[in-house]
């Protein structure tokens, strides 16, 4: 099965402790769930579940971002391979203390069943574009996931993205003053290489890229029959006198 | 955008309280519960952390089963975002695609009594 991206979804709270983004329908059993976060730095990471019984098997990706511009935030990415799913799958991330905080989710179709992740960075950016650091990836079927955290007070603060990622789901201020800004973005590589994304965001300033790179299943996209080269003999003839 | 009452400015004591299903607009993307919070300038709204506001909002498409859209578990007194007080708290995300869709909700008030107001933005 060749990489594909099933349903996202999004989640926003200007004063949690918990937040669950918005239930979507994911593929019954295999996909890869893929989620982060941007929340304000008073509070501290606590947990990460969802209601599909897959709660233990979020692994991290890379560590932590941190930083004091824009009064302070966090960030962190988790994902959790050959999930099940069903109807209304929500992911819930768990905090120390109620505080403003955005999260996405999306369900990639035809990943690894048994560690995906190719590899992946993140870091801060304060100048236009907004940019991830570079990847280099090391195996050839991968799909990439970008997550961006902003900070816009635009109403809304709108995103794009110009190295070929589609952005799945959008986190847009509703008045300018109640969430952080952000966008979940996709993009399918048939090659290895060195890749990154770049954002803009229209009102952004003070913001966090991050760029995972994950595998594509073994076997997947369409099936090649190994054949002989043309005209090798498959019997030899002779002539009976 | 437009606002849909839930809950007027009253005193809730411990307990659930449900608002019904709401039509939403065909078109409308996102929908936030918006509950009015503590700030200096209005002390006496919600104004313990002890007294806790936890929410739950679902929606529908169709007439069809009710999906989550959001929970919360929020706190009262004052509480800022890029060093501004928050004087409404939206809580929620984005709408399933499609017409003819819904959202219903329920809070629940523990540590209370809870005096508040709150109402369903939709965008």
């Amino acid at each position: 099965m060749a990489l594909g991206v099933g349903v996202s979804s999004k989640g926003r709270s200007a004063s949690s402790a918990s937040l669950a983004t918005t239930g979507v329908a994911t593929q019954a059993s295999g996909s890869l769930i893929v989620t982060g976060a941007i929340w304000s730095s008073g509070s501290t990471f606590s947990s990460i579940a969802d209601n599909k019984g897959n709660s233990a098997n979020y692994v991290q990706i890379s560590t932590e971002l941190s930083w004091a511009f824009s009064n302070g935030a966090r960030a962190r990415m988790y994902y959790c391979p050959n999930a099940a799913g069903g109807a209304g799958h929500t992911v819930t991330w768990g905090l120390s203390g109620a505080t403003t905080i955005t999260a996405f989710m999306v369900e990639i179709t035809g990943a690894a069943l048994a560690s995906p992740l190719d590899l992946a960075n993140r870091q801060t950016d304060n100048s236009s574009p907004f940019v991830s650091p570079s990847i280099v990836t090391t195996n050839a079927a991968d799909i990439l996931i970008s997550m961006f955290g902003g900070d816009s007070g635009s109403n809304p603060a709108t995103h794009a993205e110009s190295t070929g990622f589609t952005i799945q789901t959008n986190a847009n201020e509703t008045d300018g003053s109640s969430f952080w800004t952000g966008c979940l973005a996709t993009r399918i590589v048939a090659a290895t290489g060195t890749y990154n994304s770049s954002f803009t965001e229209s009102g952004g300033g003070f913001t966090n890229v991050w760029i995972a790179a994950f595998k594509e299943a073994a076997g997947g996209g369409p099936t090649v029959y190994n054949r002989k080269p043309f005209g090798t003999p498959i019997f030899q003839s002779r002539v009976i006198q | 955008m437009s606002t849909v009452p839930l809950f007027i400015l009253n005193d809730y004591e411990d307990g659930t309280y449900d608002f019904p299903p709401i039509d939403i607009p065909d078109g409308a993307t996102a929908a936030d519960f918006s509950i009015h919070r503590c700030t200096s300038n209005s002390p006496t709204i919600w104004p313990l952390q002890s007294t806790i506001v936890s929410l739950w909002l679902e929606s529908s498409i169709d007439g069809g089963d009710w999906v989550g859209m959001g929970e919360a578990v929020m706190p009262g007194g004052i509480s800022t975002f890029k060093g501004n007080e928050l004087e409404w708290a939206k809580t929620g995300g984005g709408l399933p695609e499609g017409i003819n869709r819904r959202v219903r909700g329920s809070i629940q008030v523990a540590g209370g009594p809870l005096y508040s107001e709150a109402n369903l933005e939709i965008s």
